[in-house]
């Protein structure tokens, strides 16, 4: 799922700026679950802005990115003055096909798609490079959790099985090699890999993904 | 000082009525809400009170490691540690303050309460 | 015409009734009151609302909960009031604030969740884990109160039914309503003896000494004992101060005992220590790792030089024996392969925890005995498992629910619920989370931690836009129900 950051409160004030009455809108899918834009954390915020002095309120609806969840909330965006959006990156560019004439500020820093790897953490699994290659990898995407995204084989730089760009972090080529060990699968690692194809990923462009037998 | 006091039913309440029936304080203690555990105080409530005309809200309940329902008081002070962190990043001088008592320990809620009357914003206000 | 009926946990107080008499609402409304000892006395209890009151310290959740249970009372209805703070008289200024809480009572909205209060009955049977065979004199202490004892033969899975558990084995399904852990320990010696001391031939267990000690003569020779272990049995140590203080005795031997803690607590330890002592048996404090062990020149002992804690004065003595006395490690159960169920239960271990029984696992009928043996401990940790049999389990059906339209499955409830008592239930089409009434001792934990605010606990919140919440106000008068 998407997970996010909320950005820091003072930076949050400063877009405000003078505006007076606020419209905090939570978002109830991929951030209520990752508990930083849900029902709970639009409220929290509100109440914050209240105690500031604003004129603030907040309101949730299942998924910001769907036009049929928000399009119900043009009159409302239209009464106040500005509106701070704790959904995921997409769904501030979709309050914004609302065409309401209003500034909509993001609450949140949309970080990555990841996994709750425990109760309270989570952590980045997929980059969405669009050419999804895991299994030959045994199960760890070496494009996100490797730091230098190498094809190959380690770069020999980690250290006691962690990073040497993010010393917290697992070197992805030790688990890589854990996990195909235990699969049986290490004669995959001897095949090369070509370089990669980018054009599927980010660096291709904007991306967009049809399916004509469902379109109306 | 006006103070909103939460105390859980098994300690930080019983403590909380043998204090208020045994000392007075210069604080003005404008209620004193009785809750099953600390663990089950919201951040929202918690704002809502500090949206009103209280100064600081008070949890008073079981030790971190004596909980009652093993793991309520810990997570309340990682709630009261974030809500203060919060109102900290948006310059609020309002507070949050968490004291850990055994029913019978009320010479713990007598020093919490005298720490609360120290904080800067106090001192600010003071011409 | 509203009813209240006042009751009065612990003694009646005869002072009460003059200014009940006297209450003066708005609204009317018949005041009663009753001791909780006359509740059972099946008398009609339709009031619209109770107010207990007694010393603060009994009016927490689980004490209201077993009066109602047994009185057949609407949890929702009962409000509290601290005994502290009623008025001692019709002049005390604190009549006003009792008059208001009153009021408030009165105006509070009607509960609209059917919550019942139940006491659960519970199985008199509980089923005994442990490796080794169980101790015959710890399982008559449980089958003397009439507790049916069942040991399960392994392979056998666990699985919760409400309170109770339902152990799957061979020999078919078995309900217990508790289970009683028998710990398991291993003797262990941590400390490493350099080979070329072994080499001596005069390093033993103390187990292999005590039986050379009436079969030969130590005299004028020295033993040294090593206790690098903390926790050793009370047994061993007992064992230790008796060949000791013989070998001083009988064969005017030095002895020493070097070890990390000198034990004194234990049934006659503290005599046998110091009659050691007395009898010129050395025993002295140390730091292992500091200790050094050589063999001497003619292989026939060693050289033990130690530093002795009390004065860190460094000492160098030959000696003839070098005795190994072991401790015991405990070994955990090993739970993960008899719990059934998609939850992760957590490692089951005893918690440090001065608000809960002892012996207790963070499981509801779980205990753990500190010893498998039948020690002054051990006889503790059976009384705990004896009064939960006898003090019985009263939950509260309905009153802590979660909203399947809100509920967005995303495990956090029933990650973070300290009793395990949540469930994911339902079909593939539509799959919610359900709170296992029986289970639920209504800590709030799971409502404040849901991200979707799914959950709620009837009659036990504060939110102001609910309008089953309630604000037990003490202090402070206020004019309208619901702000602060």
């Amino acid at each position: 799922m998407i997970v996010g950051e909320r950005k820091p409160i003072p930076e949050i004030l400063a877009m405000l700026d003078d505006s007076k009455k606020v419209l905090v809108l939570g978002c109830g899918t991929c951030v209520t679950v990752c508990l930083t834009g849900g029902d709970k954390e639009a409220k929290e915020l509100a109440s914050l802005l209240r105690i500031k002095g604003y004129e603030a309120d907040s309101l949730t609806v299942e998924r910001q990115c769907e036009l049929e969840f928000i399009n119900p909330l043009r009159e409302r965006i239209q009464s106040v003055d500005a509106v701070i959006s704790l959904a995921c990156g997409v769904g501030v560019q979709a309050l914004y096909e609302l065409d309401s004439g209003k500034s909509i500020y993001p609450g949140l820093n949309t970080t990555f798609m990841g996994m709750p790897v425990k109760q309270g953490n989570w952590e980045e699994r997929c980059w969405g490079c669009g050419d999804c290659i895991i299994h030959l990898f045994g199960g760890t995407c070496p494009i996100t959790r490797c730091a230098k995204s190498l094809l190959n084989g380690p770069c020999g730089g980690s250290k006691d099985g962690k990073c040497e760009v993010k010393p917290d972090r697992d070197c992805a080529w030790q688990l890589i090699y854990d996990r195909l060990k235990k699969l049986n699968r290490l004669d995959w690692l001897l095949t090369i890999q070509p370089p990669k194809d980018w054009s599927t990923s980010r660096y291709g462009g904007h991306r967009k993904m049809t399916r004509e037998d469902m379109l109306l | 000082m006006k103070i909103l006091v939460i105390a859980c039913d098994k300690s930080g309440y019983p403590a909380m009525i043998k204090y208020t029936t045994e000392n007075t304080t210069d604080h003005e203690l404008t209620s004193i809400l009785k809750v099953p555990c600390l663990g089950s105080v919201k951040e929202s409530d918690i704002l809502e009170a500090l949206e009103g005309e209280c100064d600081r809200v008070l949890l008073v309940g079981c030790p971190i490691d004596s909980c009652f329902h093993q793991d309520g008081s810990r997570f309340a002070q990682r709630r009261v540690n974030r809500i203060n962190h919060l109102l900290e990043e948006a310059d609020i001088s309002k507070r949050v303050v968490i004291s850990f008592v055994t029913a019978e320990k009320i010479s713990e809620i007598k020093r919490t309460l005298d720490l609360i009357s120290g904080t800067p914003a106090q001192e600010e206000l003071k011409p | 015409m509203k009813t209240v009926l006042i009751v009065s946990l612990g003694d009646t107080r005869s002072w009460m009734k003059p200014w009940i008499d006297q209450i003066d609402t708005h609204f009317p409304v018949r005041v009663h009151s009753l001791s909780s000892a006359e509740l059972g006395n099946n008398l009609p209890l339709d009031y619209d609302r109770f107010i207990f009151t007694g010393k603060s310290l009994l009016l927490h959740r689980e004490n209201i909960a077993r009066i109602c249970a047994a009185a057949n009372i609407d949890p929702l209805r009962v409000f509290s009031y601290p005994e502290e703070h009623l008025p001692q008289s019709m002049d005390d200024e604190k009549i006003n604030q009792w008059n208001s809480y009153l009021h408030q009572v009165i105006l509070a909205p009607e509960a609209e969740q059917p919550v019942e209060a139940i006491n659960l009955h519970l199985i008199k049977k509980i089923a005994v884990l442990g490796k080794n065979p169980i101790d015959d004199s710890i399982l008559e202490e449980f089958q003397k109160v009439g507790l049916e004892i069942f040991q399960p033969i392994f392979p056998f899975a666990i699985e919760r039914q409400g309170i109770q558990y339902c152990i799957e084995s061979q020999t078919g399904a078995t309900i217990v309503g508790g289970v009683v852990v028998v710990p398991e320990f291993q003797p262990v010696f941590s400390y490493p003896i350099p080979n070329e001391v072994d080499d001596t031939r005069k390093v033993f267990f103390l187990e292999d000494f005590k039986n050379k000690v009436p079969m030969r003569n130590f005299r004028k020779q020295t033993a040294v004992f090593l206790i690098p272990e903390v926790m050793v049995s009370a047994e061993t140590w007992s064992t230790l101060y008796d060949i000791s203080q013989l070998l001083v005795q009988r064969d005017q031997a030095q002895v020493f005992i070097l070890c990390r803690e000198a034990v004194v607590a234990g049934d006659g330890l503290e005599r046998k220590y110091l009659e050691s002592r007395k009898s010129g048996v050395l025993i002295e404090k140390i730091d292992f790792s500091r200790l050094i062990l050589q063999p001497s020149l003619d292989m026939r002992g060693s050289w033990v030089r130690f530093v002795t804690e009390r004065d860190g004065i460094s000492q160098k003595i030959l000696s003839d024996w070098l005795i190994k006395v072991p401790g015991k490690k405990f070994i955990p159960y090993d739970f993960t392969k008899i719990f059934s169920g998609d939850r992760l239960i957590p490692s089951l271990s005893p918690l440090n925890n001065i608000n809960l029984p002892l012996y207790s696992l963070p499981l509801e009928g779980w205990y753990q005995l500190p010893d498998n043996k039948l020690t002054i401990d051990t006889h503790y940790a059976i009384q705990e498992v004896i009064d939960y049999f006898q003090r019985g389990v009263t939950a509260e059906r309905n009153r802590a629910m979660v909203d399947e339209e809100k509920c967005v499955l995303c495990l956090t409830c029933l990650r973070t619920c300290p009793w395990s008592a949540i469930d994911i239930e339902g079909t593939s089409k539509r799959k919610k989370a359900r709170i296992n009434w029986e289970q639920c001792h209504l800590c709030g934990l799971c409502s404040t931690s849901c991200p979707a605010g799914a959950i709620t606990l009837y009659g036990l919140e504060m939110g102001k836009d609910q309008h089953n919440s309630r604000r037990l106000e003490v202090m402070g008068v206020s004019e309208n129900t619901g702000k602060i």
